[in-house]
């Protein structure tokens, strides 16, 4: 018999993942799937509420331990009376409601059963696992999926206290490493945690595929994504309407579905675009239709990594963004392969953006064509090694 | 390539392993098995009787077919979840069953998990999948008893409490990959190496199915005699280090049982081996633990575990 190999433990926590069907989630599940494939021991810790399965598939050999339980009735009922309590001392309940048993948990599960690495998913799991690792001989790194501006300093996103916001800085003193999606990213946070910051973007999927033989474009403006209010979806329907009776033959898709639906239709409604503007919803494979269109239209306030512009170039589709669109802006450059315009001002430079790529087929053809080479470095072999490297780097 | 590995540890019991070989042989399931034994280094004559029992199955007896056996023996002997690891890399087959020496299946066992396991893995698609049984629990020179295994119930719980199911590999019956995909058995674990495995097994998105029905289909020959009580509760402390996190989810009151039952455990295999002086040490840790509940225990049985 062989002598048994000692894989390296890495466990990877995220705070929700029953039925999660997001972009943090797939990224996560794949993730896991990948390093158990690369040979090392993975185990999923996650704090759902709910019983479930999760929403992407994760190989059979990994381990997936979910660590919610109800928090103790002292905690409960502190929570309960907080809003009579002063400000710091109700912050500290409701922090304390949300994550107390969660740190607690991962504690634990560090303390006892010693993995190497722990690799946190999203601010919510970052900051339990930063301060249960601590003390512990784990080294964390904490993954950051969004521009950090928003994630650290968003009041409107995550934990909505000033307390859960200043935990989430304070805490990455405990990184081993910090991983954020662009190297730029990394400029934000304090000078002191520059050295630990590692980018790493996300990958364009394996499944999109260039269609063979190669469609021919349709007279149609695609936008795909969430149908939320950081995509601003409901803008690029207005600016739409601008235009549409100048170019009666054109057409806008919308694929995605979201809590905005019933808002962008009753827009859609209103200016009398009803057959103009297309929410056909959800499609797994979208390849065919990156194909198939003549402009991509990308209008978010913010991105983390935009997937959905990416895979737009990748398939020779001119992207049309907001310049100050981080996480698109890193990749998307005006007149190389495809087209940014301002924010703000008198006129709407989005209408414009559109008319110009609309009369102009030739700059259409031109942009796409560079679209390809300005993704090349966005592939699921690069995005692996450079895991594996960060991994082996921290854990040695 | 045979439909089944049936993988068989095996230390110094040959009338135990004759035994189990033999209610291999009456299995009323007609598919091709394949038989490990692994000896986990046997005394010399008993690797000689170890052989001969071997010899003996691989030939027709009268109406009863040939096994396909293959023994392996441990130089020296490295303890049971060591053995069991040889074995699982020893898997060749689809579905694989575990025995162990000593223990018997009724002739049925086999026919009734594989017609559940063909519904079941349908029905999960790809989720790892288990088919235990009941059984019975035979004291040596004593009575027996009937175990119902349920569970439809939150198995991790279940198994943590360990009354209505039970982690026994030797109920089992699963594809090869079901086993491979929960990873080596724990060498740190002398004893109840079947409990952590079991909890891996959940924890890796498995299911445990049982067999419809009252009817038990193997035979456990328990006894303490001779396992040590020490070695029995540090196994269990080690299982609750491991699985801490699993039993925070069930709260302070439940952590407090388990630990009250992992020392009467103890206490018991003390008992059952003669040694007073641990049988106080652990019920007095149990009195510390529980001490309502180890009234109620003592009013109801004395200081009898």
């Amino acid at each position: 018999m062989t002598e048994r190999k000692i894989s390296k433990h890495i466990v990877l926590v995220i705070r929700i993942l029953n039925g999660r069907s997001g972009g943090a989630e797939r990224i996560y599940c794949e993730l896991a799937n990948f390093l158990e494939e690369s040979g090392y021991r993975v185990t999923c810790l996650h704090f759902d509420s709910q019983a479930g399965e999760p929403f992407y598939h994760l190989n059979s050999r990994i381990e997936r331990i979910n660590l919610f339980a109800k928090n103790s009735k002292w905690i409960t009922r502190r929570a309960a009376v907080s809003k009579y309590l002063p400000n710091r001392l109700r912050e500290q309940a409701i922090w304390d409601k949300e994550n107390k048993f969660f740190v607690r948990q991962l504690r634990d599960y560090f303390a006892l059963v010693k993995p190497d690495i722990a690799i946190s998913i999203l601010p919510p799991a970052n900051t339990p696992c930063l301060l249960a690792a601590k003390g512990t001989a784990v080294k964390v790194i904490p993954c950051n999926h969004n521009v950090p501006e928003q994630d650290y300093n968003n009041p409107n996103r995550w934990g909505k206290t000033s307390l859960d916001r200043q935990l989430r800085l304070r805490s990455l003193d405990n990184a081993a490493a910090i991983h954020v999606l662009f190297p730029d990213f990394g400029d934000w946070f304090p000078r002191h945690l520059h050295a630990r910051i590692t980018a790493i973007p996300n990958y364009i999927s394996p499944g999109i595929q260039r269609p063979d033989p190669n469609p021919l474009r349709e007279k149609t403006i695609l936008a795909v994504g969430r149908l939320v209010e950081v995509k601003n979806y409901l803008q690029l329907i207005r600016s739409w309407s601008l235009l549409a009776n100048d170019f009666p033959d054109w057409k806008v898709k919308i694929f995605g579905i979201g809590p905005q639906l019933k808002e962008m239709k009753a827009e859609i409604g209103r200016l009398g675009l009803n057959g103009r503007v297309d929410l056909p919803g959800h499609l797994v494979d979208l390849s065919g239709e990156y194909a198939k269109a003549s402009i991509f239209c990308h209008p978010a306030l913010f991105e983390g990594f935009g997937l959905s512009p990416a895979e737009a170039l990748f398939l020779e589709t001119p992207v049309l963004i907001y310049s100050d669109c981080s996480g698109v802006n890193e990749f998307v450059t005006d007149g190389l392969n495809g087209l940014a315009v301002e924010r703000g001002g008198p006129d709407d430079n989005l209408a414009n953006g559109l008319r110009r790529l609309i009369t102009n087929e030739e700059l259409r053809c031109s942009l796409g064509a560079n679209g390809p080479a300005s993704v090349s470095g966005f592939t699921l072999e690069k995005y692996r090694a450079r895991w594996i490297e960060l991994i082996e780097r921290v854990s040695s | 390539m045979a439909a089944l590995d049936i993988l068989i540890p095996h230390y110094n019991d040959p009338k135990g392993l004759l035994l189990s070989l033999r209610s291999i042989r009456g299995q009323t399931w007609a598919g091709e098995k394949r038989i490990v034994v692994v000896d986990d280094g046997s005394a010399e004559d008993i690797q000689s009787e170890v052989k001969a029992i071997i010899e003996d199955h691989r030939s027709s007896d009268g109406d009863e077919p040939a096994l396909h056996c293959e023994v392996v023996f441990n130089k020296i002997n490295k303890g049971r979840p060591f053995t069991r690891n040889v074995l699982l890399d020893s898997i060749e087959s689809r579905y694989v069953s575990w025995l162990d020496a000593g223990d018997e299946w009724y002739p049925k066992k086999l026919a009734a998990q594989f017609e559940l396991l063909e519904v079941t893995e349908a029905a999960y698609n790809c989720r790892p999948t288990w088919i235990t049984c009941n059984y019975d629990w035979r004291w040596s020179g004593g009575k027996t008893r009937q175990n119902h295994q349920r569970t439809e119930q939150d198995q991790h719980r279940a198994l943590l409490m360990g009354s209505n199911l039970r982690a026994y590999l030797w109920t089992l019956l699963g594809s090869a990959e079901s086993f491979k995909c929960v990873g080596y058995f724990d060498e740190r674990l002398a004893r109840m190496q079947d409990l952590d495995y079991f909890i891996r097994f959940i924890s890796h998105g498995g299911i445990i199915r049982n067999i419809e029905g009252s009817h038990t289909f193997c035979v456990y020959h328990k006894s303490d005699v001779g396992r040590n009580a020490d070695e029995i509760r540090a196994c269990n402390a080690l299982i609750y280090d491991k699985h801490r996190v699993i039993f925070n989810r069930y709260g302070e009151n439940f952590k407090k049982m388990r630990l009250y039952n992992m020392d009467m455990l103890a206490a018991r295999f003390a008992q059952n081996n003669e040694d007073s002086r641990k049988v106080r040490h652990y019920l007095w840790s149990a009195f510390k633990n529980r001490p309502l509940a180890f009234m109620k225990h003592v009013s109801k049985r004395g200081l009898s575990v």
